[in-house]
Protein backbone atom coordinates (compact mmCIF):
# COMPACT_ATOMS: atom_id res chain seq x y z
CA UNK A 1 0.00 0.00 0.00
CA UNK A 2 1.40 3.53 -0.75
CA UNK A 3 1.99 6.37 1.51
CA UNK A 4 -1.00 8.11 -0.21
CA UNK A 5 -3.31 5.64 0.02
CA UNK A 6 -2.48 4.76 3.67
CA UNK A 7 -3.47 8.21 4.31
CA UNK A 8 -6.69 8.77 2.80
CA UNK A 9 -7.69 5.49 4.70
CA UNK A 10 -6.73 7.49 7.59
CA UNK A 11 -8.86 10.35 6.73
CA UNK A 12 -11.50 7.98 6.21
CA UNK A 13 -11.31 6.26 9.74
CA UNK A 14 -11.13 10.03 10.90
CA UNK A 15 -14.50 11.28 9.22
CA UNK A 16 -16.27 8.46 10.63
CA UNK A 17 -15.20 8.72 13.48
CA UNK A 18 -16.22 12.61 13.47
CA UNK A 19 -19.92 11.46 12.08
CA UNK A 20 -20.71 9.30 15.00
CA UNK A 21 -19.76 11.90 17.44
CA UNK A 22 -21.66 14.12 16.15
CA UNK A 23 -24.94 11.39 16.39
CA UNK A 24 -24.32 13.14 20.77
CA UNK A 25 -24.94 16.53 19.44
CA UNK A 26 -27.98 18.82 20.35
CA UNK A 27 -31.27 17.49 19.22
CA UNK A 28 -29.76 13.93 17.54
CA UNK A 29 -29.71 11.36 19.55
CA UNK A 30 -28.72 7.57 18.88
CA UNK A 31 -31.44 6.02 19.83
CA UNK A 32 -35.11 7.34 19.50
CA UNK A 33 -37.76 7.40 21.86
CA UNK A 34 -41.14 6.67 21.24
CA UNK A 35 -43.66 9.05 21.38
CA UNK A 36 -47.53 9.58 20.50
CA UNK A 37 -47.52 10.93 16.50
CA UNK A 38 -49.57 13.64 15.12
CA UNK A 39 -51.90 12.55 12.84
CA UNK A 40 -49.58 14.33 9.84
CA UNK A 41 -46.77 11.70 10.72
CA UNK A 42 -46.33 7.95 9.37
CA UNK A 43 -46.35 4.85 11.53
CA UNK A 44 -42.81 4.09 12.74
CA UNK A 45 -41.59 0.87 13.58
CA UNK A 46 -39.76 2.18 17.16
CA UNK A 47 -43.18 1.51 17.86
CA UNK A 48 -45.23 -2.01 17.91
CA UNK A 49 -48.59 -2.28 19.18
CA UNK A 50 -49.96 -5.67 20.54
CA UNK A 51 -52.08 -6.99 23.35
CA UNK A 52 -51.97 -9.09 26.16
CA UNK A 53 -54.84 -11.62 27.41
CA UNK A 54 -55.26 -12.55 30.94
CA UNK A 55 -57.39 -15.57 30.21
CA UNK A 56 -57.70 -16.23 34.26
CA UNK A 57 -59.79 -12.54 34.19
CA UNK A 58 -61.68 -13.90 31.00
CA UNK A 59 -65.48 -14.42 31.77
CA UNK A 60 -68.81 -16.13 30.24
CA UNK A 61 -69.34 -12.20 28.54
CA UNK A 62 -69.01 -11.74 24.81
CA UNK A 63 -68.65 -7.63 25.80
CA UNK A 64 -65.63 -7.55 23.60
CA UNK A 65 -66.92 -9.01 20.77
CA UNK A 66 -70.20 -7.11 20.57
CA UNK A 67 -67.99 -3.72 21.23
CA UNK A 68 -65.64 -4.57 18.06
CA UNK A 69 -68.62 -5.40 16.04
CA UNK A 70 -70.27 -2.18 16.90
CA UNK A 71 -67.24 0.04 16.52
CA UNK A 72 -66.47 -1.00 12.82
CA UNK A 73 -70.04 -1.65 11.40
CA UNK A 74 -69.72 -5.46 11.38
CA UNK A 75 -73.21 -6.99 11.22
CA UNK A 76 -74.85 -10.11 10.58
CA UNK A 77 -76.58 -11.05 7.64
CA UNK A 78 -78.27 -13.72 9.50
CA UNK A 79 -76.23 -16.46 8.07
CA UNK A 80 -73.67 -17.47 10.48
CA UNK A 81 -71.47 -19.87 8.50
CA UNK A 82 -70.65 -16.76 6.18
CA UNK A 83 -70.70 -13.40 8.65
CA UNK A 84 -67.78 -11.53 8.87
CA UNK A 85 -66.16 -12.51 12.48
CA UNK A 86 -63.30 -9.93 13.53
CA UNK A 87 -63.23 -11.17 17.12
CA UNK A 88 -64.55 -14.67 18.18
CA UNK A 89 -64.89 -16.27 22.05
CA UNK A 90 -63.24 -19.56 22.15
CA UNK A 91 -63.78 -22.33 24.88
CA UNK A 92 -60.84 -24.78 25.19
CA UNK A 93 -61.68 -27.63 27.17
CA UNK A 94 -59.68 -30.40 29.05
CA UNK A 95 -60.24 -33.88 27.53
CA UNK A 96 -59.59 -35.49 30.45
CA UNK A 97 -60.54 -33.05 32.96
CA UNK A 98 -63.28 -30.83 32.02
CA UNK A 99 -61.77 -27.98 33.16
CA UNK A 100 -63.12 -25.26 30.71
CA UNK A 101 -61.43 -21.88 29.43
CA UNK A 102 -63.03 -19.07 27.66
CA UNK A 103 -60.58 -16.79 25.51
CA UNK A 104 -60.80 -13.89 22.95
CA UNK A 105 -59.12 -14.64 19.41
CA UNK A 106 -58.31 -12.34 16.49
CA UNK A 107 -55.46 -11.33 14.24
CA UNK A 108 -52.61 -11.70 16.27
CA UNK A 109 -50.49 -9.56 14.66
CA UNK A 110 -47.50 -11.80 14.09
CA UNK A 111 -44.17 -9.67 13.16
CA UNK A 112 -44.26 -12.52 10.11
CA UNK A 113 -47.58 -12.82 9.07
CA UNK A 114 -47.96 -15.75 6.78
CA UNK A 115 -51.39 -13.75 5.39
CA UNK A 116 -48.87 -11.14 3.87
CA UNK A 117 -46.38 -14.15 2.66
CA UNK A 118 -49.08 -15.39 0.41
CA UNK A 119 -51.28 -12.64 -0.87
CA UNK A 120 -50.36 -12.31 -4.62
CA UNK A 121 -51.48 -8.44 -5.23
CA UNK A 122 -49.64 -7.23 -1.68
CA UNK A 123 -53.15 -6.22 -0.41
CA UNK A 124 -52.40 -7.74 2.44
CA UNK A 125 -49.37 -6.04 4.77
CA UNK A 126 -48.24 -5.20 7.99
CA UNK A 127 -47.82 -1.37 8.77
CA UNK A 128 -44.76 -0.09 10.51
CA UNK A 129 -46.21 -0.15 13.63
CA UNK A 130 -47.17 -3.60 13.90
CA UNK A 131 -50.82 -4.05 12.83
CA UNK A 132 -51.33 -6.37 10.01
CA UNK A 133 -54.12 -4.59 7.76
CA UNK A 134 -56.20 -5.59 4.46
CA UNK A 135 -55.69 -2.99 1.43
CA UNK A 136 -59.25 -3.52 0.21
CA UNK A 137 -58.06 -1.50 -3.23
CA UNK A 138 -55.89 -4.12 -4.16
CA UNK A 139 -57.93 -7.11 -2.71
CA UNK A 140 -59.20 -9.38 -5.18
CA UNK A 141 -60.59 -11.92 -2.77
CA UNK A 142 -58.66 -14.82 -3.70
CA UNK A 143 -58.99 -15.96 0.04
CA UNK A 144 -55.62 -17.27 -0.08
CA UNK A 145 -54.91 -15.38 3.56
CA UNK A 146 -57.94 -16.44 4.84
CA UNK A 147 -56.33 -20.28 4.15
CA UNK A 148 -52.89 -19.36 4.86
CA UNK A 149 -53.82 -17.80 8.50
CA UNK A 150 -53.67 -20.17 11.18
CA UNK A 151 -56.02 -18.31 13.74
CA UNK A 152 -58.65 -18.09 11.69
CA UNK A 153 -58.94 -14.37 11.93
CA UNK A 154 -60.17 -13.67 8.07
CA UNK A 155 -63.61 -13.21 6.81
CA UNK A 156 -64.61 -12.74 3.23
CA UNK A 157 -67.58 -10.90 2.81
CA UNK A 158 -69.68 -12.70 0.86
CA UNK A 159 -72.41 -10.18 0.34
CA UNK A 160 -73.12 -6.14 -0.46
CA UNK A 161 -72.32 -3.83 2.98
CA UNK A 162 -74.32 -0.97 3.59
CA UNK A 163 -74.49 0.92 6.41
CA UNK A 164 -70.52 1.26 7.18
CA UNK A 165 -69.31 3.13 9.58
CA UNK A 166 -66.85 6.19 8.73
CA UNK A 167 -63.88 5.15 9.99
CA UNK A 168 -64.47 1.66 8.39
CA UNK A 169 -64.67 1.08 5.19
CA UNK A 170 -66.20 -2.73 4.23
CA UNK A 171 -67.03 -3.92 0.72
CA UNK A 172 -68.23 -7.12 -1.15
CA UNK A 173 -65.83 -9.39 -2.32
CA UNK A 174 -62.53 -8.54 -0.13
CA UNK A 175 -61.28 -10.15 2.89
CA UNK A 176 -60.90 -8.30 6.13
CA UNK A 177 -60.14 -8.85 9.76
CA UNK A 178 -59.60 -7.44 12.96
CA UNK A 179 -57.58 -3.84 12.36
CA UNK A 180 -56.60 -3.47 16.31
CA UNK A 181 -58.77 -0.76 15.72
CA UNK A 182 -56.22 0.92 13.52
CA UNK A 183 -58.11 4.01 13.37
CA UNK A 184 -58.74 4.34 16.98
CA UNK A 185 -55.18 4.08 17.55
CA UNK A 186 -54.36 6.24 15.02
CA UNK A 187 -55.84 8.80 17.07
CA UNK A 188 -54.25 8.07 20.14
CA UNK A 189 -56.88 5.63 21.31
CA UNK A 190 -57.41 1.95 22.58
CA UNK A 191 -59.23 -0.24 20.55
CA UNK A 192 -63.23 -1.08 21.23
CA UNK A 193 -62.40 -4.38 22.78
CA UNK A 194 -59.71 -3.51 25.18
CA UNK A 195 -61.94 -0.41 26.35
CA UNK A 196 -65.16 -2.99 26.55
CA UNK A 197 -63.47 -5.53 28.48
CA UNK A 198 -62.12 -2.45 30.81
CA UNK A 199 -65.12 -1.40 31.48
CA UNK A 200 -68.09 -4.21 31.39
CA UNK A 201 -66.12 -7.39 31.60
CA UNK A 202 -63.31 -9.04 33.69
CA UNK A 203 -60.77 -6.13 33.07
CA UNK A 204 -58.79 -9.60 31.11
CA UNK A 205 -57.24 -7.25 28.50
CA UNK A 206 -54.40 -4.57 28.23
CA UNK A 207 -53.37 -3.04 25.41
CA UNK A 208 -49.91 -0.88 24.53
CA UNK A 209 -46.36 -0.60 22.92
CA UNK A 210 -44.84 -3.71 23.50
CA UNK A 211 -41.34 -1.82 21.98
CA UNK A 212 -41.83 1.28 24.87
CA UNK A 213 -39.46 -0.41 28.05
CA UNK A 214 -42.27 2.19 30.23
CA UNK A 215 -45.31 0.90 28.97
CA UNK A 216 -47.74 -1.37 31.57
CA UNK A 217 -48.21 -3.86 28.67
CA UNK A 218 -44.16 -4.34 28.56
CA UNK A 219 -43.39 -4.53 32.25
CA UNK A 220 -46.33 -7.24 32.55
CA UNK A 221 -44.46 -9.15 29.66
CA UNK A 222 -40.85 -9.13 30.95
CA UNK A 223 -42.51 -9.89 35.04
CA UNK A 224 -44.91 -12.34 34.26
CA UNK A 225 -45.23 -15.73 32.11
CA UNK A 226 -47.49 -15.39 28.80
CA UNK A 227 -47.95 -17.64 25.70
CA UNK A 228 -48.30 -17.23 22.14
CA UNK A 229 -50.87 -19.44 20.33
CA UNK A 230 -49.31 -21.65 17.96
CA UNK A 231 -45.97 -20.33 19.22
CA UNK A 232 -44.24 -23.25 17.55
CA UNK A 233 -44.96 -21.17 13.84
CA UNK A 234 -42.34 -18.65 15.17
CA UNK A 235 -44.75 -15.78 13.61
CA UNK A 236 -43.85 -13.94 16.78
CA UNK A 237 -47.39 -12.92 17.42
CA UNK A 238 -48.47 -8.71 18.82
CA UNK A 239 -51.14 -10.64 20.91
CA UNK A 240 -50.10 -12.91 24.22
CA UNK A 241 -51.87 -14.62 26.72
CA UNK A 242 -51.53 -15.21 30.04
CA UNK A 243 -52.86 -18.93 31.64
CA UNK A 244 -53.68 -20.42 28.91
CA UNK B 1 -53.59 12.81 -5.74
CA UNK B 2 -56.38 11.44 -3.83
CA UNK B 3 -55.13 7.65 -5.11
CA UNK B 4 -51.63 9.04 -3.55
CA UNK B 5 -53.13 9.90 -0.35
CA UNK B 6 -55.39 7.03 0.09
CA UNK B 7 -52.70 4.66 0.07
CA UNK B 8 -50.38 6.98 2.88
CA UNK B 9 -52.97 7.13 4.53
CA UNK B 10 -54.04 3.34 4.63
CA UNK B 11 -50.48 1.93 4.18
CA UNK B 12 -48.67 4.00 6.66
CA UNK B 13 -51.28 5.88 8.85
CA UNK B 14 -51.00 9.64 7.64
CA UNK B 15 -54.36 10.51 8.54
CA UNK B 16 -54.20 14.13 7.63
CA UNK B 17 -57.04 16.57 7.88
CA UNK B 18 -56.46 18.45 4.52
CA UNK B 19 -56.38 14.33 2.49
CA UNK B 20 -59.88 13.00 4.19
CA UNK B 21 -62.15 11.35 2.37
CA UNK B 22 -64.58 11.66 5.54
CA UNK B 23 -63.69 15.36 5.53
CA UNK B 24 -64.72 15.68 1.66
CA UNK B 25 -68.28 14.10 2.42
CA UNK B 26 -68.53 16.66 5.43
CA UNK B 27 -68.35 19.43 3.49
CA UNK B 28 -69.99 18.33 0.07
CA UNK B 29 -72.31 16.17 1.12
CA UNK B 30 -76.12 17.48 0.06
CA UNK B 31 -77.83 19.50 2.62
CA UNK B 32 -81.20 17.24 2.38
CA UNK B 33 -79.70 14.43 1.93
CA UNK B 34 -76.67 14.19 4.01
CA UNK B 35 -74.85 12.46 1.25
CA UNK B 36 -72.61 12.89 -1.79
CA UNK B 37 -74.80 9.80 -3.42
CA UNK B 38 -78.40 10.35 -4.96
CA UNK B 39 -79.41 12.15 -8.46
CA UNK B 40 -77.85 15.35 -7.08
CA UNK B 41 -75.06 14.15 -4.98
CA UNK B 42 -71.84 16.20 -5.22
CA UNK B 43 -69.72 13.14 -6.38
CA UNK B 44 -72.27 10.53 -8.16
CA UNK B 45 -74.07 13.95 -10.80
CA UNK B 46 -70.29 14.35 -12.19
CA UNK B 47 -70.21 10.49 -11.91
CA UNK B 48 -73.07 9.20 -13.82
CA UNK B 49 -72.63 12.09 -16.31
CA UNK B 50 -69.80 11.01 -17.41
CA UNK B 51 -70.25 7.53 -17.31
CA UNK B 52 -66.90 6.89 -14.74
CA UNK B 53 -67.41 3.77 -12.95
CA UNK B 54 -64.92 4.34 -10.04
CA UNK B 55 -67.21 4.10 -7.05
CA UNK B 56 -65.49 5.04 -3.37
CA UNK B 57 -68.77 4.82 -1.60
CA UNK B 58 -69.65 0.97 -2.40
CA UNK B 59 -67.38 0.86 0.78
CA UNK B 60 -66.75 4.04 2.06
CA UNK B 61 -69.92 5.92 4.20
CA UNK B 62 -71.47 8.61 1.57
CA UNK B 63 -73.10 10.30 4.63
CA UNK B 64 -72.02 13.26 6.75
CA UNK B 65 -71.15 12.29 10.17
CA UNK B 66 -71.45 15.89 12.07
CA UNK B 67 -75.00 17.18 12.14
CA UNK B 68 -75.52 20.20 10.34
CA UNK B 69 -75.92 23.87 12.55
CA UNK B 70 -79.46 24.35 13.15
CA UNK B 71 -80.59 21.24 12.35
CA UNK B 72 -82.20 18.47 14.89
Amino acid sequence: MNPERRQMLGWGAAAAGAVAAAGLAPGLSLIELARARSPQEAASALQRWGLLIDISKCGQCNDCVTACHEENGVTSQGRPETDAQWIRKVTLRDRHTSYAQTLPMMCQHCEHPPCVDVCPTGASFKREDGIVLVDKHTCIGCRYCVLACPYGARSFIHETVSGQKADVPRGKGTVESCTLCAHRVDRGEIPACVEACNRDGGKAMAFGDLNDASSEIHRRLRAEPSTQVRADLALNTGVRYQGL
Amino acid sequence: MLFHQRDRTLRQGVREPRFSLKGCVECHAGRESGSVLGKDGFCSSCHSYASVKIDCFECHSALRQKKLAGRP
